[in-house]
């Protein structure tokens, strides 16, 4: 109830209320933007560019149902910009060598793991962080990244495979 | 569960432990506070049908040459634009554009055309989508007015869908382009599925701008709040009449900041009567950067027989720092504390399933705004706020509206003490602060 309220006082330009939307959910914001831009800096980076595209666009929101979905779309959307920002100044040869989480304490099987899941194409890659990382249904990652709950089930599948391929080893017969 | 299944939840836990830092909610409202606030209009459809109607047979059955610059994209505006836009571009005094961007998905943005005076920058643009979606299509549209140096404009306006979906029009108005800019750009990008950014590029023609009506320095100050705020300046153009001023400037600002003493100011409420008629706001604004605290008001163009100008203060709010602490006790309290000149009653303190609720009761238009329990030493914030009553009050004459409600902070404890740190409220002062006659 509140949150309906909320979301009503924000398209009227209500800053607050806004404000308030975002943080009645920040945990799930933060580790959705963490997920991609893996460093707390960006993280708040993207989601600080989220809420002034929210506030600019709020009135555009048909369905108040929607907000979650719809701005968890927007910062997904702030991530990859900032991700392709970022990479138009790294040099050519770099561009494979992403960062690991930072929160890693013994990073070593981890960034094995973060290898090959950065090797694998973005869109591969970001539905098994979502659905691993996040534990997100099937469902909600097609809401967020705005594809067909088929799409997202076939690319979790092929993502999987290519992953278990590049590891090859004991990975191979799972 | 597979090794590699092992190895992302191992993943997962990791992430899990990722918590929220601390700066987060103030990174966020400093995002917030550097925007320009921003209204929308929506207009009645049928009102616009009606408009509509009267002006296409008014244009048949006159004066064809006036449209020079719409022609026939005048009619589908009408239901967008208010009626000082919808005088100036029956008069054509605008500048045709005319110029498109498609989009892969079929969708197309068109920029109809632009208005230029001393105030505004207003553009015309129409979205059309043949598969008729057109409104969820225009939530995927994120646009921008670009100058040199990628400055971007920011805007505000409104926009309506036609009932089948395939087309929409927006009229946005933004700040008026500095002197130096000439060539500007229409941004749109598509944030859905398929990412894309398409650009308008325009030329701005300022031998058809329509320059200012009215341009006057003001430099009045009134006292609000044992401070003073700045009536800088009034410039009325064809659009709009815009009213500037300053509520701190950056000296004040840096000093109040150090004494702990910080004040954001959320609200402004100045009325601008034209020969003793209230003229229509469309929007306002405050910002906050190195030039200090400063605001704009913007209201619909002075009428064209304009004898005199009043300026009137009607209210103004915003967000105090305060750190006061209060003790309380357990059971019926009634205590009445006074921070800032605001009365907030505390009505009772009990507890309920390991939580510690506090009934209070100020004016409707104050909130504590950052507000915190210490409870045997450890500090709570407050959980959530249960909604109460409002309750109408006559004192001394005039009526005063109290709000009632209950805080609810985590646990339970014996030495209780609250803590407000900041707080929101709004004066009510109805003065006059300028007049002036013209001619």
């Amino acid at each position: 109830m509140e949150i309906k309220l909320l979301i009503k006082q924000a398209k009227n330009g209500d800053k607050e209320a806004l404000l308030r939307l975002v943080m009645a959910q920040q945990l799930d914001y933060y580790k959705l933007a963490y997920v991609y831009m893996k460093n707390e800096d960006d993280a708040l980076d993207a989601i600080q560019d989220m809420i002034v595209i929210i506030y600019e666009n709020i009135h555009k929101l048909k369905n108040d149902d929607a907000f979650y979905s719809w701005s968890k779309t927007i910062l997904v959307n702030s991530c990859k910009s900032i991700l392709r920002k970022n990479k138009k100044i790294v040099p050519l040869e770099n561009i494979r060598e992403e960062g690991t989480y930072e929160i890693y304490e013994n990073p070593e099987d981890k960034i094995v793991l973060e290898k090959y899941l950065s090797e694998l194409s973005p869109k591969h890659q970001e539905i098994i962080r979502l659905k691993y990382f996040l534990d997100l249904d099937y469902e909600t990652i097609g809401q967020i990244l705005k594809i067909p709950i088929g799409t997202v089930k076939s690319r979790m599948s092929v993502g999987m495979r290519k992953l278990k391929e590049s590891m090859g080893g004991e990975y191979l017969n799972d | 569960m597979t090794n590699i299944e092992k190895l992302l939840k191992e993943s997962k836990d990791n992430l899990d432990r990722l918590e929220v830092p601390e700066d987060m909610e103030s990174r966020l409202r400093n995002a917030l506070d550097n925007m320009p606030n921003r209204k929308i209009k929506r207009k009645n459809r049928t009102r616009g049908k009606v408009a509509a109607l009267v002006i296409a047979t008014l244009l048949v059955g006159s004066n064809m040459d006036t449209l020079a610059y719409y022609g026939k994209r005048l009619i589908g505006y009408e239901s967008v634009m208010d009626g000082t836009l919808q005088e100036l571009n029956e008069l054509g005094k605008g500048q045709s554009i005319n110029k498109s961007y498609k989009f892969k998905s079929g969708v197309t943005v068109t920029l109809d055309g632009i208005m230029l005076d001393d105030n505004n920058l207003i553009a015309f643009y129409t979205i059309n989508d043949p598969k008729g979606k057109v409104e969820d299509k225009d939530s995927d549209l994120r646009v921008s007015i670009v100058g040199a140096l990628n400055k971007d404009y920011t805007y505000s306006g409104s926009g309506e869908a036609n009932e089948d979906g395939t087309e929409m029009r927006w009229v946005i108005a933004c700040d008026a382009p500095k002197f130096y800019e000439k060539k500007m750009k229409l941004k749109i990008e598509s944030m859905g599925t398929e990412q894309e950014e398409g650009v308008i590029e325009f030329k701005l023609d300022r031998t058809e701008a329509m320059g200012h009506k009215i341009k006057m320095s003001i430099y009045k100050k009134i006292k609000v709040d044992e401070r003073e705020i700045k009536i800088k300046s009034l410039v009325a153009s064809p659009t709009t009449t815009i009213i500037k001023g300053q509520i701190q400037n950056i000296l004040e600002l840096g000093v109040d900041h150090i004494k702990g003493e910080r004040f954001m100011p959320e609200n402004i409420d100045i009325v601008l009567l034209a020969n003793g008629k209230e003229v229509q706001v469309k929007s306002s604004g405050i910002s906050t950067d190195m030039k200090g605290i400063n605001f704009y008001i913007s209201y619909d163009a002075l009428p064209v027989d304009i004898k005199d100008i009043e300026i009137k203060l009607v209210s103004f709010g915003g967000n105090h720092d305060t750190n006061e602490s209060i003790e309380l006790s357990k059971g019926s309290v009634n205590k009445t504390i006074k921070i800032l000149e605001q009365d907030i009653s505390i009505n009772e303190v009990y507890e309920s399933k390991g939580n510690t609720y506090i009934n209070i009761t100020t004016d409707e238009n104050t909130t504590l705004s950052k507000v915190s329990l210490n409870i045997d030493g450890e500090k709570k914030e407050l959980e959530k706020t249960l909604p109460g009553d409002y309750e109408k009050i006559v004192v001394e004459g005039t009526t005063q509206i109290k709000h009632t409600r209950t805080l609810e902070f985590r646990g339970t404890g014996e030495k209780l003490e609250l803590n407000i740190q900041r707080m929101r409220y709004k004066k009510l002062y109805d003065e006059t602060i300028y007049k002036h006659k013209i001619r």
